[in-house]
C-alpha cells in the first residue's frame, strides 16, 4: 500500500467523532475497511457509448441481483408489478407460495403480458389470450388443437430467480447465479439493528434524468461534491471527514453531520452548526438555542431520538450516529439503502434502454407503530419537471434540484470531451472506484 | 424574503420579491436569475447553487421542514 492511499483530510476522523457521542453506535459503524485498488480513472465511454450500454445489457443486468420492489407493494396473492431494466421486463407476483418472478413475455408471440402493476388471478396475454397461472405454469392455450408442437408441461413463463431481504424483493435473470444471501455478504448484518423489513414506503418518487445511470448514481456516492453543489450546508457537515469502506459487493460512505466542513476558513459556533443542519435561512423564525456545554451534534441526536423512539420501540437504543449522520450504502450495481434511521433509499437504472437517460428513484422508508400503513404510490416526474413537484420529499427535493443542475451538463460535457478518462479521487471516490472494479468483473 | 450567507465567501444572498437573487459580497452587489445569469449590478459572478437554492423552484411552505440530505 502506498503512502498516498492512506492520505485523509484534516480534521476529526469519523471514528474519533463517534467515540465522543453520548449514545454509542452499533458495532458495524465502528468498522473500517478502506478499499485499495489500482483503478484511478475510468473511460469516458462508460457514460457516453451506446455500445457500452449494450454490453451492460448483455453481461451485467441479466446476470446480477437487483432490487425489483418492496414486498409491501404486492401484499395479496395475485398482486404484481412490472420491473423494467433496459430491454428486459420482469413480472414480480405474490403467489400462494410466496413471491415469484417471471419474464414479462408471452411464450406464444412475445407480447409483454403485463403493461403495469395490478391484481390478477392469472396472466392473460392481451394479444391472443394464452394464459398462465401466477406461479408461471401454463393455464390455457387459445385454439389448443392448432398447436400440436407445444408441450403443456414445458410451456411455462420463463422463470426469474427471486428472493427477499429486508422487505426488498430482489430478482436475478441468471439461473446459475449465486444465491442472494451469498451476493449480499455481510450487508444484512450491517442493517440488522435498523430492521428495514419493519419500514413502510412513506414516499416514492421517480424522475427521468438526462444522463447515464452510472453518472447519476455516482453523484450520490461521495461527499466530495458538497463544497460546490450544496454550499449552504457546509457549516454543519463534515463532508471531507467522511469515511469510505467496501466489502464484497457493497460499499459504504458515512458523512458526519453536526460537525463543520474542514473547507471552512473559520470554526462556526455550535449554534451556527445546528442552524445549518436545520437548513435555517437567516430570516426564518429562530430555532432552539444549543445550551452552553452541549454540542450541535448532541442536540440534533436528542431531538431526533425523542421523535423516533415511539415508532421504533421504547426498548431500542438509538445512537447519536444513527440519527445524525448520512450513512449511505451501495449494493452493486444500483441499489442504495441508507443506514441508521435515515429514510432514504435510492435506485438508479437506464431509462428506455438508452445510455444517456436514466431513472432515478427515491424512496422514504419510515418506521411505524401499530398497523402497517399502506405504501405510497410512485410519483413519476418527467425529464423537465422539477423535484419540487414532489413536495413529499421535503427539503431533499431542493437538494436534488442542485444535483440535477449539474448532471445533464456533465453528460453533455463528457459527450464533448476531448480526453479519454474520467479521474477518480483515491479516497473520497472510493465507492465509485469499487463500483467500477466490480463492473469490469462482470463485463470482462 | 429568504436570506443566506455563503459559508465560504461570506457573501449575503437574498431573494427579492421580483424573484431575482441579490448578492452582496463585501459591499459589491449584483442581481441574478436562479439559473446564474447576471441581471444588474457591479458584481457579475455568484455561486449558481446558492442562487438555485434561494431563487429556484420552491416547495409549498408546509413541506419546507424535512432535513434529509442527498
Amino acid at each position: 500500500m502506498s503512502e498516498a492511499e492512506d492520505l485523509r483530510s484534516q480534521g476529526v476522523s469519523y471514528q474519533e467523532l463517534i467515540s465522543r457521542d453520548r449514545v454509542p453506535p452499533p458495532k458495524t459503524l465502528t468498522l473500517e475497511n478502506a478499499f485499495h485498488s489500482p483503478l484511478a480513472s475510468v473511460p469516458v465511454t462508460r457514460y457516453t457509448s451506446q455500445a457500452f450500454h449494450d454490453l451492460e445489457m448483455e453481461r451485467l443486468w441479466p446476470k446480477v441481483w437487483q432490487m425489483a420492489c418492496r414486498e409491501e407493494e404486492i401484499p395479496e396473492v395475485g398482486d404484481h408489478l412490472v420491473y423494467d431494466i433496459g430491454r428486459y421486463s420482469i413480472i414480480v407476483v405474490r403467489t400462494q407460495d410466496g413471491v415469484k418472478a417471471h419474464h414479462n413475455v408471452c411464450r406464444h408471440r412475445g407480447r409483454r403480458l403485463c403493461d403495469r402493476a395490478g391484481h390478477a388471478a392469472s396472466f392473460i396475454c392481451p394479444f391472443h389470450g394464452f394464459s398462465w397461472h401466477l406461479n408461471g405454469s401454463l393455464r390455457s392455450i387459445t385454439s389448443e388443437w392448432d398447436f400440436p408442437q407445444i408441450d403443456r408441461g414445458d410451456f411455462r413463463l420463463t422463470p426469474v430467480r427471486c428472493d427477499v431481504w429486508g422487505g426488498w424483493v430482489f430478482v436475478n435473470m441468471d439461473a446459475q447465479a449465486e444465491p442472494l444471501a451469498g451476493f449480499l455478504g455481510d450487508l444484512p448484518e450491517h442493517f440488522a439493528v435498523w430492521r428495514p423489513e419493519e419500514r413502510y414506503i412513506e414516499a416514492h418518487v421517480a424522475k427521468v434524468m438526462s444522463c447515464n445511470w452510472k453518472l447519476c448514481q455516482e453523484a450520490f456516492m461521495e461527499a466530495l461534491h458538497v463544497i460546490n453543489t450544496h454550499p449552504q450546508i457546509l457549516a454543519g457537515i463534515g463532508d471531507e471527514n467522511s469515511q469510505y469502506d467496501a466489502w464484497g459487493n457493497f460499499s459504504r460512505a458515512i458523512t458526519p453531520n453536526g460537525t463543520p466542513s474542514p473547507h471552512l476558513r473559520r470554526a462556526p459556533s455550535e449554534q451556527e452548526m445546528f442552524e445549518s443542519v436545520m437548513m435555517r435561512h437567516l430570516d426564518d423564525p429562530p430555532v432552539p438555542q444549543v445550551p452552553p456545554g452541549m454540542t450541535a451534534r448532541a442536540m440534533m441526536a436528542e431531538g431526533a431520538r425523542a421523535s423516533l423512539q415511539p415508532a421504533v420501540g421504547e426498548g431500542v437504543s438509538i445512537s447519536d450516529a444513527c440519527v445524525s449522520d448520512s450513512i449511505y450504502y451501495t449494493l452493486f450495481p444500483n441499489f442504495h439503502p441508507w443506514g441508521g434511521y435515515n429514510r432514504i433509499v435510492y435506485r438508479f437504472r437506464p431509462y428506455e434502454n438508452r445510455c444517456d437517460k436514466s431513472l432515478m428513484e427515491c424512496y422514504y422508508l419510515s418506521p411505524f407503530a401499530g398497523e402497517r400503513p399502506a405504501p405510497a404510490p410512485m410519483r413519476l416526474l418527467a425529464e423537465d419537471e422539477p423535484w419540487t413537484n414532489a413536495p413529499e420529499l421535503g427539503l431533499l427535493a431542493k437538494v436534488f434540484t442542485q444535483d440535477t443542475f449539474n448532471l445533464p451538463q456533465v453528460q453533455k460535457g463528457l459527450e464533448a470531451a476531448q480526453y479519454d478518462e474520467v479521474m477518480l479521487a483515491n479516497y473520497q471516490e472510493t465507492k465509485i472506484r469499487h463500483f467500477h472494479t466490480l463492473l469490469a468483473d462482470y463485463l470482462g | 424574503m429568504a436570506k443566506l450567507q455563503h459559508p465560504l465567501t461570506g457573501a449575503l444572498y437574498s431573494l427579492r420579491e421580483d424573484g431575482l437573487v441579490e448578492v452582496d459580497n463585501n459591499g459589491l452587489k449584483g442581481a441574478f436569475r436562479f439559473d446564474g445569469s447576471h441581471v444588474s449590478g457591479e458584481l457579475r459572478m455568484a455561486d449558481p447553487h446558492m442562487l438555485l437554492w434561494l431563487g429556484g423552484p420552491q416547495l409549498p411552505a408546509e413541506h419546507n421542514i424535512r432535513r434529509n440530505r442527498g
